[in-house]
């Protein structure tokens, strides 16, 4: 019998890759430690740690605030609407025009919205045609706290993928801005069936 | 219509080499296309020849070299 890891373990460090996989004996032991991580011995020696249930995806993205203020100015309501929901057009428009003085929004928010669109792809790999940019939402609460929103394909991806959850953070600068979303597979069986978490709707 | 895709990627494609000399088989991303400039790369192909790429077309090999343009345009185009 063999076994095999999940995805993510522990060596000299975690190493949260969604892709790899070690093969371990039968006569690996495992115990678990105080954070509920399994502690697998091998024949050896080596030590390795997983979580009994879960595993990671990490998307990242940086955008330029200049590449984003060029395509507003040059394709306008095109290119917002093409790339953004309503909420996060609402969330980006600055009425008084404070910033971004020729858009009417805030590009480095656009930008930061965009980032985290392609992180949260970075987290799906669609293997066919990617998701719909509106698909994935960066919607913000009152608080000002962020959360991605998924329907239509980019739902039905993360469905597929057995991704319960998504945290997402967003930063800017006047000239850069990035994203980084990490995605929670509740298991890393896709045949089990779940039911699709609420911020999850598929159309 | 190579002209005007080489055109489209000058202007927006961002790209490190010239637009107007690769070969046609030249993997656009790896020649510093970003995804965003991907994005403005497609509404200015759209612009040019009155068309507009569908969900199923918006995938990264549809815009990785001038050769995946032309046929994605012509695919929209016949569409």
């Amino acid at each position: 019998m063999i076994y095999v890891s999940p995805t993510h373990e522990l060596d000299a460090g975690w190493a949260m890759d969604g892709t790899s996989s070690r093969l371990c004996s039968e006569r690996d032991h495992a115990s678990h430690d105080h954070l509920g991580l399994e502690r697998r011995e091998h024949e050896s020696g080596e030590l390795h740690r997983r979580s009994q249930s879960s595993s990671f995806r990490v998307g990242v993205d940086l955008v330029v605030v200049a590449d984003v203020a060029r395509s507003v100015r040059r394709f306008g309501n095109r290119y917002i609407d093409r790339i953004f929901t309503p909420h996060e057009i609402m969330c980006c428009r600055t009425p008084d025009r404070a910033q971004g003085p020729s858009t009417g929004y805030s590009v480095e928010s656009l930008a930061a919205r965009f980032a985290a669109k392609e992180a949260t792809v970075k987290v799906l790999r669609p293997e066919g045609p990617r998701p719909d940019w509106r698909s994935i939402e960066v919607h913000r609460d009152r608080g000002g706290w962020c959360e991605i929103r998924l329907r239509g394909r980019a739902a039905r991806l993360a469905v597929d993928a057995g991704i319960a959850e998504l945290a997402v953070s967003l930063t800017h600068e006047s000239t850069m801005a990035a994203a980084v979303v990490v995605g929670m597979c509740s298991s890393g069986d896709r045949s089990v069936g779940r039911p699709a978490p609420s911020a999850w709707r598929e159309e | 219509m190579d002209e005007t895709i080489r055109d489209v990627l000058t202007e927006h494609g961002r790209l490190a080499v010239d637009a107007g000399s690769i070969d046609e088989s030249t993997d656009l991303f790896a020649s510093g296309m970003t995804s965003h400039a991907s994005v403005n790369v497609m509404l200015a192909l759209e612009d040019a020849f009155d068309i507009e790429f569908s969900e199923k077309m918006l995938r990264k090999s549809t815009f990785e070299s001038i050769a995946a343009i032309r046929a994605g345009v012509l695919e929209m185009k016949d569409a």
